[in-house]
């Protein structure tokens, strides 16, 4: 526990540091030492408390604290409890650009020339990893000339370690009938195509891969300037003597490359050699021309592959630790190297290293499997792999030591410059405004700071969270984020179809919806969900790139629509179907209780009729013992108490019973209620008491029989109870009065009632009745009566002159951006700005229960508008857009 | 709008009456247009071509050789800039032309298309010893285009998807025979870093076995050795029945059997001339047009023209932009794309960002010309990319204003080594010129005429195509 904060403060420091050079990376030049726990130089023990100063890009000192003096000019950086080890190194990749050559030897061809330095390799560097061999291809037999290269940096010619490092030769299977690939025929020859010197043909075996290699060996001999571009290059990879690396699994081909590599006096590299017997291979591994092997971990991090069984007969593989840990002993380490099972698993390459911990490696020679070794063997130790006094900074620094659990790489520097940098573990966000809307009135000139989705503060000095994003909007209002109380968003496309009640929406809403992104532009922030068949359960969420669910159901939508009588009484039905479940539960729940009251009492009795039977027949033990002395005597009395021997036999059985009934209860009824008091169990020893000769046995109260719960129901139960709420869409002024006849006076339900201008028409009767409004999509409505001056009603308006809360909705997918320009139009029109900012807010977060949203204050969901003037004004846009804490949406270059 | 089209035509198609009518300009419109058709029939060269002095005065003189003159006089004989200023007296059998009130800028250059060839690409893609002036077409739309755009000298260059693509030429936009147009034959030669088929890796192994076998023939050049055809062609010899070269063997083609001497007449000065070309081009005396279609493929360029010592001009493509930097230590111009402005998204944030590419240079310090096209099939002079559009873009985006207008003629022209004939209005130049209606880059300027070698080869009030794309129904 101490260790993960202790490491944690450590990200800290190194976070907050990391920015600060970020803004002075510019004026780069001067020398930098970091401080750190520990730093692994990569072919040595570590070294502790230690220290490495590094000036323009190269490490100039690396040491113990005491030993490395920091220079005046220099920046001093105390890393804290951190780890420093050097870049680490795949030793082979194929990071180039896709697409196999149409021939299977290609000698002349260069990795380098596919190697994009422009692309980004953040994931790599996440990893640690800051140097790469690339090579050109997997699946031919000679594809071409490999290159080590660095992973960052602005300067193409200082990243290549080296052009051209090695020959690549696949001689295992991949390269056998290679795909894609076709043997053209002659064809037109012309002066700029000429015929070209034979080449061997794709072998379909190995014992032709390696005859055609042995003849294109043989044919270097008599080769001219202006001849085959193949033979060309082959005989200049010969002359300069590099490095052929050959990857050879099956016994057979490590042989064969063993072979072929001290034919024609090869420097030579093995590359996945798993099947590779070190005892009795006939290869010399301290043999200087053997640059090195690279072993393959075969894992795959987080992956469960099936590998192919193999018969009797067959010999099996050395597991790689075993193969480690043989040539180890053979004297080879330095020549050991550890490559990735395939280029995806390059960013795991620390956590594939662990397996070769089996082999009985210390750690620092396991990661020097990674850094000094691969550098070495190929040729690019003085500027790689090693961190020491004039090898490139390249370095990263780790949470903890390497090969540890739970570490992870900090930051990644490539000579000397940040390349990678783990984002800051909790998002923090504080806005500034010229005016924030808050419950408590307009605050000029005031902050939000936002940490963990929540507001944290408000006011005009909030404090500011470490690492915070700061974002400031001088002359911009910020208003709670709007909530669209009825959208079609969320699921991709409206949902239509009828769903049951106990349906869960929230758990399928898209992620990374287009839809959701372009309405939260308006400024939504939280959406209400339902089906437009009803009855259909109401979620609400967040409009984030992934949806949040706030409550889920908020209630229920329902209808009633069409013949007011039919539509009344079906509904009526409904709920009165509902209430005999809740009834009937009800019911059940109080006859629990009382079944619970009884069985205490109960097993209070039951307790001390058993303490007084035990006692009871001790007594009679005793009594026996007495009778059999004066057996005869007693003929009569032992008759009278013919009951009591038989009961020692039934009564500890007896006990167990109501013990049983005692533990079992409490547990059927906790899925229903909280759990009642425990009862106390029954002592299996009986003290010893003296019992009164008359003992009656207690009787056992009988359980309640349990109803059948029926999920769809249980909703109902929630609205019954008024814990959620009953949305009733109506399109007559007579279903508004149905409406307060079933939902506010026969079951009393918290009611919100959706349409537009019967609500208007009958907003005094809403009030009157405690229901709430819910408008839109149309907010105007034509009236509909026989005078002449028919106009558009301001329904809003209507509603708000009445004094009944009121929410909005857009029953609109992409739509719901628009919601708030129509509700300006209200406002235009005469609704208050203060209500129908209201009914954007806190109205339907209070009218849906929802306390965590719908206002400005400390502890609600951090969810805000940012916008450039008055709300809901159509002269007003939305600057940006704040949910759960998370800057969503921005308007390009309006922050400072 | 239908209506007034059909009438159109009835009045294209009607024979000219009176070509006697030329010389009456109090004539109505209808006439008037009978005249531009004939002359429009007779090509541009036709114009004024009796006068061999022609001098323009009143116009604001932006000479790019120093200060602007405000109501400037420049005097033209056969040809050739003889006298400019404020104070230069016009000759009296000079042909006057009163630009009071306009703008005269010297010829726009174009440094790099591949318009005005009948095909951009050759099919083969080792090509050294073709030339593009066996290709020019004269009469095709790009050169009438250039002159309505005031581009008065472009860099003919074979197009991008090849390796060596073949030998640039420098000509000027008006001419009835390549031969009249042309400034500079063997201008370059263009070298593209795009694969053409297979991958980037054998695209360059090629490329280096290329130039490999020149600097070869170079060295044996110098050392007095005769540099015969063979001496570059594989020497076994050829098969009997061998085919006969057909300009496009199949892709991927690498012959698999000893190859052959003896290749035909045609072939042997083929491959003298190639030979010659690269040559030239190994020994630094032959500029060579680099297309770069990625960032990657400026670093792999740069590193070519460090290991061969190649007299590069860089052709960038738009994603080139990343690797700007690379480009500063060589302060010489690299021509850009077309698109000078679009959006792209950053790998790491994910987001889309705007590309500037006038500003990503600008900062990186690395000076810049404008294209038209980038080898495409279509001509762009009238689309948003001609030349000034792109000057303007610049301009827009932070570069200043005299430099804009230098990278339209003054910097291409030194890019292109023929700063000596062109580039700037001194004298001694060629009489390549452009009268501006006002001033320039403005959005309301138009081209009113363009000059080239003293002669009026485009004049608005006589463009017939301007006049029915700004106002069809005016007829």
């Amino acid at each position: 526990m101490n260790a993960i904060s202790f490491a944690s403060a450590g990200r800290w420091l190194v976070g907050s540091w990391l920015l600060c050079l970020s803004v002075c990376m510019p004026c780069y030049s001067q020398s930098d030492v970091y401080y750190v726990d520990q730093l692994w130089t990569g072919n040595g023990t570590p070294i502790q408390n230690a220290a490495i100063l590094v000036e323009n890009g190269k490490i100039q000192k690396v040491g113990t604290r005491d030993q490395v003096a920091a220079p005046v000019d220099s920046s001093v950086h105390e890393l804290g409890s951190t780890v420093i080890i050097p870049g680490l190194i795949a030793v082979e990749s194929f990071l180039v650009e896709t697409g196999d050559e149409e021939k299977n030897i290609t000698p002349e061809n260069r990795a380098l020339d596919g190697f994009n330095f422009f692309a980004e390799y953040q994931s790599l560097l996440a990893g640690g990893i800051t140097t790469v061999q690339v090579s050109p291809a997997k699946s031919r037999l000679m594809p071409g000339q490999g290159a080590v290269v660095k992973l960052a940096g602005d300067n193409t010619t200082g990243r290549t370690l080296s052009a051209l490092e090695s020959l690549t030769v696949h001689l295992n299977k991949s390269s056998l009938n290679p795909s894609t690939i076709y043997e053209p025929p002659v064809g037109a020859v012309s002066v700029d195509r000429p015929l070209e010197p034979t080449r061997p043909q794709i072998g379909a075996s190995l014992v032709e891969s390696v005859a055609g290699l042995r003849l294109l060996m043989q044919s270097l001999e008599g080769v001219r300037s202006s001849s085959d571009i193949r033979l060309l290059a082959l005989s200049e990879i010969v002359k300069a003597k590099r490095t052929f690396r050959m990857t050879a699994e099956s016994t057979a081909e490590i042989q064969a490359a063993s072979k072929f590599a001290s034919q024609f006096d090869l420097s030579w590299m093995l590359v996945n050699p798993t099947y590779l017997n070190v005892k009795n291979a006939d290869i010399d591994f301290k043999d200087a021309r053997l640059r090195g092997i690279v072993l393959n971990p075969g894992i795959r991090p987080g992956e469960i592959v099936n590998p192919p069984l193999l018969g009797e007969d067959v010999i099996k593989p050395q597991a790689v630790w075993d193969q480690a840990k043989q040539l180890v002993e053979a004297g080879v380490f330095e020549k050991l190297a550890i490559r990735a099972t395939s280029d995806q698993e390059i960013p795991e390459l620390l956590f594939l290293a662990k397996v070769f911990l089996r082999s009985g490696l210390r750690h620092e020679q396991v990661l020097q499997m990674l850094t000094h070794n691969p550098a070495q063997m190929m040729g690019v130790a003085n500027r790689v792999g090693v961190l020491k006094p004039g090898a490139d900074a390249d370095f990263v620094v780790l949470s903890g030591k390497p090969f540890e659990d739970g570490t992870s790489v900090i930051a990644t520097y490539v000579e000397g410059k940040v390349a990678y940098e783990q984002t800051a573990p909790t998002k923090a966000l504080v806005l500034s405004a010229g005016k924030v809307f808050t419950p408590s009135g307009v605050l000029s000139n005031a902050s939000i700071s936002m940490v963990h989705g929540r507001i944290q503060g408000v006011g005009s000095n909030v404090s500011m969270p470490p690492g915070a994003i700061r974002k400031n909007y001088p002359n911009a209002t910020i208003v709670p984020g709007f909530i669209d109380a009825g959208t079609e968003l969320g699921l991709g496309s409206p949902l239509a179809e009828s769903i049951a009640l106990e349906t869960k929406l929230g758990g399928i809403l898209a992620h990374d919806d287009e839809a959701i992104r372009f309405a939260r532009q308006g400024g939504l922030t939280t959406a209400l969900l339902s089906s437009s068949r009803t009855p259909s359960p109401i979620v609400a969420f967040k409009l984030g790139d992934k949806p949040r669910t706030v409550k889920e159901p908020v209630g229920i939508r329902f209808e009633l629509t069409g013949n007011v009588a039919t539509a009344e009484a079906g509904l009526k039905r409904t709920l009165q179907s509902a209430k005999q479940y809740d009834d009937m539960w009800k019911k059940y729940e109080a006859s629990f209780a009382e079944y619970q009251s009884k069985l205490k009492e109960y097993e209070v009795a039951k307790k001390k009729y058993d303490a007084d039977l035990k006692a009871a027949e001790s007594k009679k033990a005793e009594e026996a013992k007495k009778a059999e002395e004066a057996k005869k005597a007693e003929e009569a009395k032992k008759a009278a108490s013919a009951g009591t021997p038989t009961t020692p036999a039934d009564k500890p059985a007896e006990p167990s019973k109501p013990s049983d009934s005692t533990t079992t209860d409490p547990a059927k009824s906790a899925a229903e209620k909280p759990a009642t008091d425990k009862p106390s169990t029954i002592p299996t020893k009986p003290s010893e008491q003296s019992a009164a000769p008359e003992l009656k046995e207690p009787e056992k109260p009988k359980e309640p029989e349990k109803p059948k719960p029926n999920a769809s129901l249980d909703v109902f139960r929630e609205l019954l109870a008024g814990r959620i709420v009953a949305v009733v869409s109506v399109d007559d002024e007579r279903a508004v009065e149905a409406v307060v006849r079933v939902f506010r006076e026969e079951f009393k339900v918290p009611t919100i009632l959706a349409g537009d201008l019967p609500i208007a028409k009958q907003a005094a009767a809403l009030n009157k009745n405690g229901i709430q409004a819910l408008l839109g999509p149309n907010l105007f409505a034509n009236e509909r009566s026989p005078s002449a001056t028919s106009s558009k009603v301001n329904l809003p308006v209507e509603v708000a002159v009445e004094a009944v809360p009121f929410a909005f909705q857009s029953k609109a997918t992409t739509g719901s951006q628009q919601l708030p320009n129509a509700i300006a139009y209200s406002v235009y029109k005469g609704l208050g700005r203060q209500d129908a900012l209201s009914g954007l807010t806190s109205y339907p977060a209070s009218m849906f229960k929802l306390d965590s949203i719908g206002a400005i204050a400390v502890g609600k969901d951090a969810d805000a508008v940012v916008l450039s003037g008055d709300p809901l004004d159509l002269a007003t846009e939305v600057l940006a857009v704040v949910i759960d804490g998370v800057l969503v949406y921005e308007k390009n270059g309006v922050s400072q | 709008m239908d209506h007034g089209r059909r009438e159109n035509h009835r009045n294209e198609y009607r024979p000219i009456e009176r070509p006697l009518a030329a010389t009456e300009n109090e004539q109505p419109m209808k006439i008037l247009r009978y005249i531009f058709c004939l002359q429009c029939i007779i090509t541009p060269c036709a114009f004024l071509s009796a006068a061999d002095t022609l001098a323009i005065k009143g116009a604001k003189i932006v000479t790019l050789a120093g200060d602007p003159i405000e109501n400037g006089v420049i005097v033209i004989r056969d040809g050739k800039i003889e006298a400019v200023g404020a104070n230069v007296s016009i000759p009296i059998e000079a042909h006057v032309i009163d630009a009071t009130g306009k703008v005269v800028m010297p010829g726009f250059i174009d440094a790099h298309t591949s318009d005005g060839l009948n095909e951009a690409n050759e099919r083969n893609e080792v090509v050294p010893f073709l030339s593009v002036v066996d290709s020019i077409n004269p009469v095709q739309e790009y050169f009438e285009e250039s002159r309505r755009n005031g581009v008065t000298t472009a860099a003919i260059v074979p197009g991008n998807n090849t390796i060596i693509g073949g030998q640039a030429a420098i000509v000027k936009t008006a001419g009835q025979y390549v031969d009249d147009m042309i400034v500079k034959r063997n201008a370059g030669i263009k070298i593209s870093l795009r694969p053409a088929s297979g991958t980037r890796m054998s695209q360059l192994a090629r490329l280096r076995r290329e130039l490999d076998k020149a600097k070869i023939a170079s060295e044996k050049k110098k050392s007095g050795e005769e540099t015969k055809p063979e001496a570059t062609t594989p020497e076994a010899p050829k098969p009997a029945d061998a085919p006969k070269p057909e300009g496009t063997p199949p892709e991927g083609g690498d012959a698999s059997t000893p190859s052959s001497a003896t290749p035909s007449a045609t072939d042997a000065e083929n491959v003298a001339k190639g030979t010659e070309a690269m040559i030239a081009v190994v020994e630094g005396k032959l500029p060579v047009f680099l297309y770069c279609d990625t960032a990657m493929d400026v670093s792999a360029g740069k590193q070519l023209v460090e290991e061969y010592k190649l007299n590069a001009i860089f052709v960038l493509g738009r994603d080139c932009y990343k690797a700007a930097k690379l480009l500063s230590d060589r302060k010489q111009p690299v021509i850009l794309d077309k698109n000078l402005v679009f959006w792209d998204t950053n790998p790491r944030t994910r987001k889309d960002e705007k590309i500037i590419l006038p500003k990503i240079y600008r900062e990186a310090n690395v000076p810049f010309v404008f294209q038209t096209s980038e080898g495409s099939l279509r001509s762009t002079t009238t689309s948003s990319s001609y030349l000034w559009y792109q000057a303007a873009i610049a301009v827009k985006h932070g570069m200043p204003e005299i430099d804009a207008l230098k990278s339209l003629s003054l910097v291409p022209a030194q890019l292109l080594g023929i700063q000596d004939v062109v580039g700037s209005i001194e004298v001694g130049k060629d009489a390549d010129l452009v009268v501006l209606t006002g001033d320039p880059l403005r959005l309301s300027t138009w081209v009113d005429k363009t000059i080239i070698h003293g002669k009026v080869v485009y004049d608005k009030s006589s463009d017939q195509k301007l006049k029915r794309l700004l106002s069809p129904k005016a007829e």
